[in-house]
């Protein structure tokens, strides 16, 4: 009886995961061609940045590099085509993953990477930057990029659901969407900031953070890689309202990766732009016309 | 190592398939397997505490012993509170010192004086308020005579540490676990089954519903301040939710763990969120706690055989008790006095036992789930002071909630709908809608469940909400 049961029960749990296998192999079949074929916002975005792109200067970071840089302005100053693959929430785990994919396709004349202090320099959850990788894990250098960060990833990418997980919602909504981006993956912010916060006492300095190994490990994969293509690769730290909490001795470690490989490091988290509260949306961001400004900026340094 | 983990579902098939395969006859390898798996577990969150446990199932083992055989009373009284001080001495170290250490200091410092003892910065042993409080009510099962001590080390070394409880409870009885460690178990279909349901519903509640809600309900409570009232009332009701999703869920997935080991664990909730009254409250949501709180708190103070004042006393410090248990801070003491007062009024008023029909039970279970969300916002919010300015915020300012993500409030309302259509149906129309029950319909279902959560789960999410009492 026990033996019988036993055989009934595996044989149970056998079949049960082997209908969820075709069921969620299906599904993923559906997902990655809404992603490929349908998708506009912020899906389309994401794949075309992966897997589409083929501009000459591409732009990396976090959301302030998504709202900080207007492709239209850094293509006619520097007569290069220009894409803005900045993801909000995210940093150089996320971005050194698309660079992998970008890389692979094309080489790119010139990068601009936005750093952020939180999401590229600081310890944190790093699993949480790797999210938006997996639906593209199809691509074996992907699946063992994201596996050399997470190794029980490789077992759980098996699982196609598991790699839209959560984002199928947004795909299928952004499926309604135009795919057309024609600002080029910029997100502008429109209005100013907070008056409460132009008012508020200019925010304390903290210089030290506990500094991600991880992270910095992948900065200096990038810029070693770019150095190696011939890319330009220009590190930015781009306007915080009155310099964030942070100041340049936080971003040290980039600092000297970009000394070490020649790479320049133009630093404006803490500079005049800082200052100015026309040209925020809130403490971290750039409206609209602080982001043409700033952009115009980056373009003449570029272009020197 | 939790069970909504990766790795946890990784081993488990492996601890399954050796545990099953050791035979029967060889129950005793059985239950050390369990007892190393058990241990292993629990270091694997940090090593040096599983000396804790270990302490607590030493202190309470030879309490048994010394007491069981003792006729004197005086005597095994004096034994009883020297074991179960010994054996609670860890979890009031742990846990209590740095909040009685606070509480202290600031009183004196009130009064001018300043005298402050260093608080200890050390985490506190994961589950050691479960395994304390299963231990403590075994050693008090001896003393009243309920059971004899166990003779076996083995076998109340396993009934202490069993991995499927440890972490978050259930709080089993002595004398419900130990006859069943000592069963020799044959492997049951149904048995097994039904502990895979359990571990898949659980999962739903803890991945889908409570992990998202998690996530408006952090955002919204980390600065309630920059949030409209109907924003706050919204995240209260989900923190309900979330709360009940994440330790329902987690008992669920221990019941079910269990099961497939072939042990039968007291199932900890009953849809309290159906309750008509705070004393129904506590008959259906952590029930195995309020199991041992009425067995070795409530019955020893006296009961409800004694005066009307006394009984209401003994209700008092039985919440008050239980809000301790809960936390080291005076937000959980004040949701548990709440929890107790509200029980003493509707004792006064004879609205503990009162049966209710159709729109009048609507209106009180009603009355009840707002009560009980007061209540939670004491358990969630950092300070008293905070719970109490959320409550004015959500109060005042009356407006529309705010929907964050839009992504998010879909997952939410769908699991929200789902969770509350198979808990009305049980509740209120058990023998309605029978083709759900069919065979082909309930693996529908199960595939469905299992979809669910591998698309909309917070997969990568932390540790349970309980997990850290």
């Amino acid at each position: 009886m026990e033996a019988s049961d036993m055989k009934k029960f595996i044989l149970h749990i056998l079949v049960f995961f082997a209908i969820v296998a075709v069921v969620d192999f299906a599904a993923g079949k559906v997902f990655h061609y809404l992603q490929a074929n349908k998708a506009g916002g912020r899906t389309g975005a994401e794949y075309y940045a992966c897997k589409e792109s083929n501009e000459d200067i591409i732009i990396m970071g976090s959301s302030r590099a998504s709202h900080h840089y207007v492709p239209q302005i850094l293509s006619d100053s520097l007569g290069m085509s220009c894409y803005n693959a900045g993801q909000d929430g995210n940093g150089i785990i996320l971005q050194y993953g698309r660079w992998k994919m970008i890389s692979e396709r094309y080489t790119p004349k010139i990068i601009i990477y936005d750093v952020n202090p939180v999401f590229d320099l600081c310890q944190n959850d790093n699993m949480a930057y790797i999210d938006r990788l997996k639906p593209f894990c199809d691509d074996r250098e992907e699946k063992s990029y994201v596996a050399g960060i997470f190794p029980m990833e490789k077992w759980k990418l098996f699982s196609q659901m598991y790699r839209y997980n959560y984002k199928f919602l947004e795909m299928t909504s952004d499926c309604a969407k135009q795919s057309e981006d024609k600002l080029k993956g910029y997100i502008p912010l429109y209005g100013e900031i907070r008056k409460e916060m132009v008012d508020a006492p200019r925010p304390e300095k903290n210089p030290m953070i506990m500094v991600d190994e991880v992270k910095i490990h992948y900065f200096e994969l990038l810029t070693k890689e770019c150095k190696e293509k011939g890319i330009q690769l220009v590190f930015v730290a781009s306007p915080a309202f009155r310099g964030g909490g942070y100041s340049v001795e936080t971003f040290a470690e980039v600092r000297n990766i970009a000394d070490e490989y020649q790479v320049p490091f133009y630093y404006y988290y803490d500079s005049e732009y800082s200052e100015n509260p026309d040209f925020f949306k809130d403490s971290q961001h750039l409206n609209d016309e602080g982001a043409r400004q700033f952009s115009k900026e980056i373009a003449s340094r570029i272009s020197l | 190592m939790t069970f909504n983990s990766f790795s946890f579902w990784l081993l488990f098939p492996i601890l399954f398939g050796i545990y099953w395969l050791i035979p029967a006859k060889k129950n005793q390898w059985r239950k050390v397997f369990l007892i190393i798996v058990s241990y292993l577990l629990y270091m694997n969150w940090k090593p040096a505490f599983a000396l804790v446990l270990l302490a607590i199932t030493l202190v309470t083992y030879a309490g048994g012993c010394v007491i069981n055989p003792l006729q004197d009373t005086r005597k095994r009284k004096r034994f009883i509170w020297l074991f179960a001080f010994l054996a609670i001495l860890p979890l009031l170290v742990f846990k209590y010192y740095n909040f009685v250490n606070e509480s202290i200091w600031s009183f004196l410092s009130s009064l001018g004086v300043r005298y402050e003892l260093h608080g200890l910065n050390w985490a506190i042993p994961v589950g050691i308020s479960f395994f304390t409080f299963q231990a403590v009510g075994y050693l008090f099962d001896v003393y009243y005579k309920r059971i004899n001590a166990e003779k076996s080390i083995v076998d109340y070394t396993l009934f202490v540490c069993f991995f499927p409880q440890i972490f978050s409870g259930p709080i089993s009885k002595a004398g419900e676990l130990l006859p069943q460690i000592k069963e020799e178990h044959k492997f049951d279909y149904q048995q097994g089954v039904q502990g895979l349901k359990f571990l898949l519903w659980g999962m739903f509640l803890k991945l889908v519903l409570a992990d998202r809600l998690g996530l408006y309900v952090d955002k919204v409570a980390a600065d309630y301040a920059m949030y409209s009232g109907g924003t706050c009332v919204l995240s209260a009701i989900f923190y309900s939710l979330q709360i009940y999703g994440d330790f329902a869920g987690y008992s669920l997935m221990a019941v079910g763990v269990a099961k497939t080991l072939g042990f039968n664990l007291i199932n900890n909730f009953n849809r309290p969120y159906f309750s008509v009254s705070i004393t129904d409250f506590w008959r259906r949501w952590h029930i195995s706690l309020s199991r041992w709180l009425k067995d070795y708190v409530y019955i020893p103070l006296g009961g409800s055989r004694c005066s009307k004042l006394r009984n209401y006393w003994n209700i008092f410090v039985t919440f008050l008790v239980s809000g301790i248990w809960h936390g080291a801070n005076w937000t959980f003491i004040v949701w548990g006095l709440i929890h107790g007062v509200a029980q003493i009024i509707e004792k006064a008023f004879g609205w503990n036992n009162k049966e209710s029909k159709g729109f009048v039970r609507l209106l009180r279970i009603a009355g009840t789930f707002i009560l009980v969300t007061v209540a939670w916002i004491f358990f969630r919010m950092p300070t008293l002071g905070d719970a109490v300015h959320f409550i004015g915020h959500g109060i005042k300012d009356i407006s529309a909630p705010e929907v964050l993500s839009v992504t998010n409030f879909a997952i939410y309302l769908m699991a929200i709908a789902l969770v509350a259509f198979k808990e009305t149906r049980e509740e209120f129309f058990p023998t309605k809608l029978r083709f759900l029950n069919n065979r082909s319909m309930r693996w529908v279902e199960y595939v469905v469940i299992i979809c669910l959560i591998l698309l909309c789960g917070a997969l990568d999410s932390g540790s349970f909400i309980y997990g850290s009492f």
